[in-house]
Order: C-alpha cells, then sequence, then structure tokens
C-alpha cells in the first residue's frame, strides 16, 4: 500500500448537508445515507486528491483536533472507500486484522474520536410502508398476487389468505 | 390505455391530476376517494395533468386503476381496489410533492409545539397518537407529518377509529373537524420521538444529534429517493431546532402520561 496515495472525496451524486460536528451524505446512486462524525468528515473534506495521509495527520493536528496517527486517517479513509464516498476505491489498509484490534491499536495512541461513518439505506418503496387497508380478505385485491406493502391487515387472519412478497 | 369518456383535472399539495373513467359512477367514486384521502386538499385546475388516473372495469382485469399508463392496481372486488388506490394515492402524493416533505408519522401539537413519531403502519403510532389527545393533546395526523421549507408540521386530519382495549373493545373516534373550524394550524416541530415498544420498557430518552435525527428519520420519509436535496435541507430544519429522543415505550396509556410530562418540562 502506497503511503503516497492522494485519496479524492467523491463528490459526483452526493448531497451534502454539514452540521455542527457532523456531514450527512446521501448518496442518490445508491440511495443510502451515511453520517459522518466530526473525525470521519475531516479527514473526507480533507481528501481533495492532493494531500497524502500524512499531509491529512499534519491538517488534523493543526486544527486542534487531537494527536492521531497516520493509522487513525486510515480507518477514516478505510471506510470512506469501503462506503463509496472517494472517487477511487483504495485497497483496505488493515486487511485480515479484526476491527476491535484495530480500534484497540489505534484508540490508544490518539486523542481524538475515532472516525465513524454511520450508513443507512434508504427504502426502495414508500408503498412497503403503507397498510394497503385490507380489513377482510374479501376486499382484498391482492389474493394470489404478491402484495406490495407487507403489512396487509389480514395477514394471518384467515387460512385462505396470505400476504406474500 | 383504455378510451375515456369523463374526466376532471385537480390540484392537490402542488401536484396536478387528472382522473379519468367511462363509467361516471366510478369517476365520481374515485373524486370521493381522493378527496377523503387528500384531506379536502383537492380543488379543480385548468393545469396540464402530471399524474393521469384511469379507472375502469374489464373483462381480464375486473376492476383497474392506471398511473400514468401503467397499471396500478386491478382485481375482482372493486372495495379492495380503490382501498389500494386510497394508499396509492397517499404515497405519490407524499413522493412528489414539490414543496412539502411528507413523513410518515404521527403528529400531536402539545403546547404549541408539535411532536412527531416517525413510523410505519402497524407500528403503533395510532394508539400512541390517540393516548396524547385523550391527554389533552391536538390532534394533527396519525399517519402523515407534512413539513415546509420552514420546518414547521401542517395537518394531515384524517379521522381514525380504533379498538381500545379495556375489556370492552369499543370504537374510539377522534373527530376531526375541518382545519378552519378547529383553529388547527402548522407548527413548529418541538420534538421528534423514535420509539418501539417493548413489554415493561422504561422511559429512558437517548438524546439524538440533528444529523442522527435524519438518518433516524430518512427511512421513513416518503420523498428521499425523488427529491433527496430538498428533503434534507428541510429535515434539516427541522432537527437543527427540535429535540430528538430515542426511547423503547411500554403499553400506551403509561407511555403517553410519562412522555407528556417529560416534555411539558422540556418543550
Amino acid at each position: 500500500m502506497s503511503e503516497l496515495q492522494t485519496p479524492k472525496a467523491r463528490k459526483r451524486g452526493l448531497v451534502v448537508q454539514e452540521m455542527p460536528g457532523e456531514i450527512l451524505v446521501y448518496d442518490t446512486e445508491t440511495n443510502k445515507a451515511h453520517c459522518l462524525n466530526d473525525s470521519a468528515a475531516f479527514v473526507w473534506t480533507s481528501c481533495n486528491g492532493v494531500n497524502t495521509v500524512s499531509d491529512i495527520v499534519r491538517e488534523f493536528e493543526a486544527n486542534a483536533k487531537g494527536t492521531v496517527t497516520q493509522d487513525f486517517v486510515w480507518l477514516a479513509i478505510d471506510q470512506l472507500s469501503s462506503k463509496g464516498l472517494l472517487e477511487t476505491k483504495i485497497e483496505p489498509k488493515f486487511k485480515g486484522k479484526s476491527r476491535r484490534d484495530v480500534l484497540k491499536t489505534i484508540g490508544l495512541v490518539s486523542v481524538a474520536a475515532l472516525p465513524i461513518i454511520a450508513s443507512l439505506a434508504a427504502p426502495q418503496s414508500a408503498l412497503a410502508a403503507t397498510s394497503c387497508n385490507c380489513s377482510r380478505d374479501s376486499e382484498c385485491n391482492l389474493v394470489n398476487q404478491v402484495c406490495p406493502t407487507m403489512m396487509c391487515a389480514n395477514r394471518g387472519m384467515t387460512p385462505a389468505f396470505t400476504c406474500t412478497g | 390505455m383504455a378510451a375515456s369518456t369523463y374526466g376532471q383535472n385537480f390540484i392537490s399539495f402542488g401536484i396536478a391530476l387528472r382522473f379519468e373513467s367511462r363509467n361516471a359512477r366510478l369517476l365520481q367514486k374515485a373524486i370521493a376517494t381522493a378527496d377523503r384521502v387528500l384531506v379536502g386538499n383537492l380543488n379543480p385546475t385548468r393545469k396540464r395533468p402530471e399524474h393521469t388516473f384511469v379507472f375502469g372495469r374489464d373483462k381480464e382485469r375486473g376492476f383497474f386503476v392506471e398511473h400514468n399508463d401503467e397499471l396500478a392496481t386491478c382485481g375482482e372486488i372493486e372495495r379492495g381496489v380503490f382501498k389500494y388506490f386510497d394508499s396509492y394515492l397517499r404515497v405519490r402524493i407524499g413522493e412528489f410533492c414539490p414543496n412539502r416533505v411528507f413523513v410518515h408519522s404521527g403528529v400531536v401539537g402539545i403546547n404549541g409545539k408539535a411532536l412527531l413519531i416517525p413510523g410505519n403502519s402497524f407500528s403503533g403510532k395510532s394508539t400512541l397518537v390517540l393516548e396524547l389527545v385523550k391527554l389533552g393533546g391536538e390532534y394533527f395526523s396519525d399517519e402523515f407529518a407534512i413539513l415546509d421549507d420552514n420546518g414547521s408540521v401542517h395537518p394531515y386530519a384524517r379521522p381514525i377509529n380504533m379498538r381500545t382495549d379495556d375489556g370492552k373493545y369499543r370504537p374510539y373516534t377522534v373527530d376531526v373537524g375541518k382545519p378552519e373550524e378547529s383553529g388547527r394550524r402548522k407548527l413548529p416541530v418541538g420534538a421528534v420521538l423514535f420509539t418501539n415498544y417493548k413489554e415493561n420498557a422504561r422511559f429512558r430518552p437517548q438524546i439524538l444529534s440533528p444529523a442522527e435525527g435524519i438518518m433516524t428519520i430518512t427511512p421513513f420519509t416518503l420523498p428521499i429517493r425523488v427529491n433527496p436535496a430538498y428533503t434534507i435541507r428541510v429535515l434539516q430544519q427541522v432537527m437543527d431546532s427540535a429535540l430528538i429522543i430515542r426511547s423503547k415505550r411500554t403499553h400506551a396509556p403509561r407511555f403517553a402520561q410519562i412522555l407528556l410530562q417529560y416534555l411539558c418540562k422540556v418543550l
């Protein structure tokens, strides 16, 4: 793995909302939402295609965000890469190591909140979250068809009716 | 597309709609259903429609509804088809409304601010909304929070009719009246509660950050895929000024009392 890599934050297809201490990123290509904490957000915004990992470490400390190591920054970059938030995918730095071991090592040396990215997928079908409003199987037009809602009030109530899908 | 004889154009929540049918009775039923679904927010217009719904019946499909030339639903039972249309229209309006963000959520007004309880159907939000209304909360909705650019929430007050389990199973109806009569108006969002039921759970509110709030509400937000930039902007307006709480909840009547006491202190 080259320590001279200059990762670049992806901009295409992303809706970015900056908030105090956090960044929310919605990826319109995968329909996933990502919440970057302060540390992860700083690393991401520092990935400008010019900065190396060492440069990012220096900037992190210069911005009074705490003392960190290159592994700390790599932890953020690994997560950013796996979630598609960098222009090009980066080879994972900590391949073969358990996440617990990595975090333990980094956490002991770094004096800053570990970079964390929480992710969530937007549901595919808004209709799936809404009841189809059937109250009796005689009213339900979805018998023998795939029910898009999976929330039919009839489900399990009569042996003749099965909501599948 | 089936040839149509009768048709009418409407505008609802900023979306131009058209309903068509060769059968006058079906058309009237469609309009009445839409008017109920959209809580009276259905006004005649001459605007060119963006969404056309065609209602009909034929030997092959039985009763059917087409949306922009694609089959939305069909079946032998007219009532079933219109019940599905009820859900379908709500969701489509919620997805495509250009200047509001629809969120699956119960909404109750407390001390001049709104409490949002996001959740999908059958998650128990109607039950909790009902208990809060019984304790004096102002009923806004048991289904959608309609958020605007300023982060305020508008009512979507459809009547709810629930069976309460007090040993007698009698229905409880919330009479919503007309918004202008009841004085129901938009409210700023004061709190957002993410909750799910767990027997004997204690109320232990965990405060979330605005970004966590947006993340957690995303699965319940209808237009997130259709208009993500606008949606997130509006959600940020809401989350920036609201108290965002996550907690398990116990039986609704007991939980509603505890929650109300807590909110009256913090809102």
